[in-house]
């Protein structure tokens, strides 16, 4: 206790000492800091204007300033990364060029075809006589959407009852089902009434769709369907229900997948030597 | 071989989709659920020397709510609803649930289903059963895959009952 006490008083007194012989140094410590700190807020009044005003002048006149030293840099950034720039931009780019070619072809057979069919009746008449040349007849037989795929689909549940494709594709079962809940979700949310969904499109690719009783059937196609395709593939569709998916057909739950998948490729696809699909007729 | 349309359903969060993914390889992404409320995957196996495939639709959001379109429940031959144990709220309206199933698909095959059985002891399980409206007819856990594979046979085994 003792031994401790006195330690106090030892620092007690050390710190007095010190506060007496450094008061003078603390003072001017003190008067130096106030006069810089006064010194430091002159200096910012006045500089701070010129630091915003030079700022104003770069956001005002930035191009002009600096255009060439950019476009350099721009320039020589892109001439050293040329490969990385078309490996990004060219996917993108080649689908938006895909994308709005097929869809200037289907405007283009769309207004020919409204043309051919405000003039009469008969192909060979209407070009001959009527002038429709023939490069444009040709242009409207040649853009056609090929058929990729025939998909034969029950109502209601989605299930696929049989199909056939020019081109690999995913298990066509999910496909089925997904496409009718695509369907139910479109039509649920934006029809009303007896109206359906006919074709869904997406980039150059269509699925055209007609619904019969008891199934649908959707084609996949390549290309922009027109209002002239969508009534010939109708047609055509409806003519294959008529003929080959009978009543007997229909009925044989063992082989009829198989069956109708043999009908839909020998009316709608080329033959497997040619390994693709064929245009509307 | 027979083809068959089964709806998965269920409160939201209860592991419907665990289960879907403990089943079957999912190929298409999760976002389908989100964006039209609904994913198919499929299943095939061999029961009882009979191949069966399974489509199965499984849908979001709450069955009594109408904003699942109904075309969704349309001609579907059996249903799985799905309840997590160890949240009453997700049977606390089973029988109003149940009921509203039967009539959207009146004759289609029903099995629910008590999902999370790794989440809660014996205990808890015979207390949770004393609770719900309705036995379930199989508790799973889609974590540790018990029971899964049996409810989808199960379900193959009624579908062939129901063909012949």
């Amino acid at each position: 206790m003792t031994t401790s006490a006195s330690s106090m008083d030892g620092q007690e007194k050390l710190d007095q000492l010190k506060n007496i012989l450094l008061k003078d140094e603390r003072e001017e410590l003190m008067r130096l800091k106030k006069e810089l700190e006064e010194k430091e807020a002159k200096l910012n009044n006045k500089v701070a204007p010129l630091i915003e005003e030079h700022i104003e002048f770069l956001k005002k006149n930035f191009p002009e300033e600096f255009k060439s030293v950019v476009d350099k840099q721009i320039e020589s950034k892109i001439r050293d990364s040329q490969e990385e720039l078309i490996a990004v931009i060219y996917p993108a780019m080649g689908s938006m060029v895909k994308k709005y070619v097929g869809y200037q072809m289907a405007l283009l057979r769309e207004s020919i075809d409204e043309r051919i069919n405000k003039k009469g009746p008969i192909g060979w008449f209407k070009r001959k006589f009527l002038g429709v040349k023939e490069s444009e007849w040709a242009m409207s037989e040649e853009g056609k959407p090929v058929i990729e795929g025939i998909y034969i689909i029950e109502k209601g549940s989605g299930l696929l009852i049989s199909s056939a494709s020019g081109i690999e594709t995913m298990d066509e079962d999910l496909m089925a089902g997904m496409l009718t809940a695509i369907r139910s979700f479109a039509e649920d949310a934006f029809m009303k009434g007896e109206q359906k969904v006919d074709t869904i499109e997406y980039e150059n690719l269509s699925i055209f769709i007609q619904s019969y009783p008891t199934f649908y059937i959707a084609a996949s196609l390549s290309g922009k369907l027109t209002n002239r395709d969508k009534s010939e593939l109708e047609n055509e569709l409806l003519d294959f229900v008529n003929q080959d998916l009978n009543r007997d057909v229909m009925a044989d739950n063992e082989s009829k997948e198989l069956v109708i998948r043999k009908k839909i490729t020998d009316r709608f696809l080329i033959t497997p030597r040619l390994n693709g699909g064929k245009t509307i007729e | 071989m027979i083809k068959r349309k089964v709806i998965l359903t269920g409160s939201f969060g209860v592991g419907k989709t665990s289960l879907f993914n403990r089943f079957v390889y999912s190929k298409f992404d999760e976002k389908y659920l989100t964006t039209i409320g609904v994913k198919v995957d499929k299943k095939s196996m061999t029961v009882e020397g009979k191949e069966v495939t399974l489509l199965l639709w499984d849908i979001a959001g709450e069955i009594s709510q109408d904003k699942v379109p109904n075309s969704y429940f349309l001609e579907s031959s059996a249903i799985i609803y799905v309840f997590d144990l160890t949240r009453p709220s997700t049977y606390a309206n089973m029988e109003f649930d149940l009921n509203h199933l039967n009539e959207k698909v009146p004759g289609a095959i029903v099995k629910v289903v008590g999902n999370k059985r790794d989440l809660v002891s014996d205990e808890e399980l015979q207390t949770i059963m004393q609770e719900v409206h309705q036995m379930p007819d199989i508790v799973t856990s889609a974590k540790t895959g018990d029971n899964v594979e049996q409810l989808f046979i199960d379900i193959a085994k009624s579908l062939i009952v129901d063909a012949i």
